[in-house]
């Protein structure tokens, strides 16, 4: 496996993800690799357990072309994939953050924001938040503006 | 910690604890002039000290005595990558240049808990750019209990 960088790495893992070729997993995950979803308390230990959850999501493994995204006019670098829309990505070396836009199944648009820890080339670890789309209140509208670009 | 890397963390970890303590004073301090702030689920854009600092005072039930309880166990990672806050808990801060990411809990004055993902920028070791993200807490689902373990 040759060395990767942080982004490379990235890419090549949302379009693995993308095309849903999860017989690949080894080519990214160390076998003790860990994911851990903070916001239900859950981990997931090794391919075998972390491949379930990717194969079993009700209505499947989410994610469509959303198209691409700005977040503003960041000098940190940026990358894109064909169906998750990486929007951020910053970190170097072993360790990176992604946030990508994701739609599931049912329509519903999230950002899943991942703190991920390579290690020999690998993923060693990744901490995995998931947060909803949802409409601007109303009370503070007067001092933030619509994002552009999106 | 020394350096470069040491003193960016260092104005992460004061701006976290101003943040934590609703010190808006210190917030707006180690902010940029040019500071703006990206909240991309309700794709809002926040530009200012100014701005930032009305939608902190303006926040329906108010933020200041919002508590975090919860042990920063409860996420792992290398312990020189962690820093804690009294009220807010900074379970995780990474990254290297000007660019951080940090991982709060937090709890709304409705009781609500939720995680807050903040990538922060600095420049001229000021806090630049942030862009936010805030995702709640959930019941882990039935279907996927069969690969799961629970976090510590």
């Amino acid at each position: 496996m040759p060395e990767r960088s942080a982004r490379e790495f990235a890419r090549a893992w949302q379009e693995m993800l993308a095309a849903r070729e999860l017989d690949r997993l080894s080519e990214f995950l160390r076998p003790d690799c860990v994911h851990e979803y903070p916001q239900s308390g859950e981990r997931f230990v090794g391919i075998a357990n972390i491949r379930g959850v990717f194969e079993n999501y009700p209505g499947g493994l989410g994610t469509q072309l959303i198209g691409s995204l700005r977040v503003a006019d960041h000098e940190t670098p940026w990358a894109m994939a064909p169906n998750f829309t990486l929007i951020r990505m910053t970190g170097a070396g072993d360790s990176y953050t992604s946030a990508v836009r994701a739609r599931y199944p049912d329509g519903t648009d999230w950002y899943i924001v991942s703190m991920i820890e390579l290690k020999d080339g690998l993923m060693s670890h990744a901490t995995m938040f998931f947060g909803p789309v949802f409409e601007a209140p109303e009370w503070r509208k007067p001092f933030a503006e619509a994002e552009a670009g999106s | 910690m020394t350096g470069a890397a040491g003193e960016t963390r260092d104005v992460i970890a004061r701006y976290v604890r101003a943040v934590h303590d609703q010190d808006l004073d210190t917030m707006s301090a180690l902010q940029h002039p040019d500071f703006v702030e990206d909240w991309p689920q309700s794709r809002e854009r926040i530009r200012g000290r100014a701005n930032f600092r009305k939608i902190m005072e303006n926040y329906p039930g108010g933020l200041r005595g919002s508590a975090a309880d919860v042990s920063m166990d409860r996420v792992v990672g290398g312990e020189d990558r962690w820093m804690v806050a009294p009220t807010f808990t900074m379970v995780r801060v990474s990254g290297a240049g000007d660019v951080h990411t940090v991982i709060l809990k937090l709890r709304y004055p409705s009781g609500e808990e939720w995680f807050m993902v903040g990538l922060y920028e600095l420049k001229d070791g000021l806090v630049y750019r942030g862009t936010s993200f805030f995702a709640p807490t959930f019941e882990s689902p039935e279907w996927r209990r069969d690969w799961v373990e629970p976090l510590g």
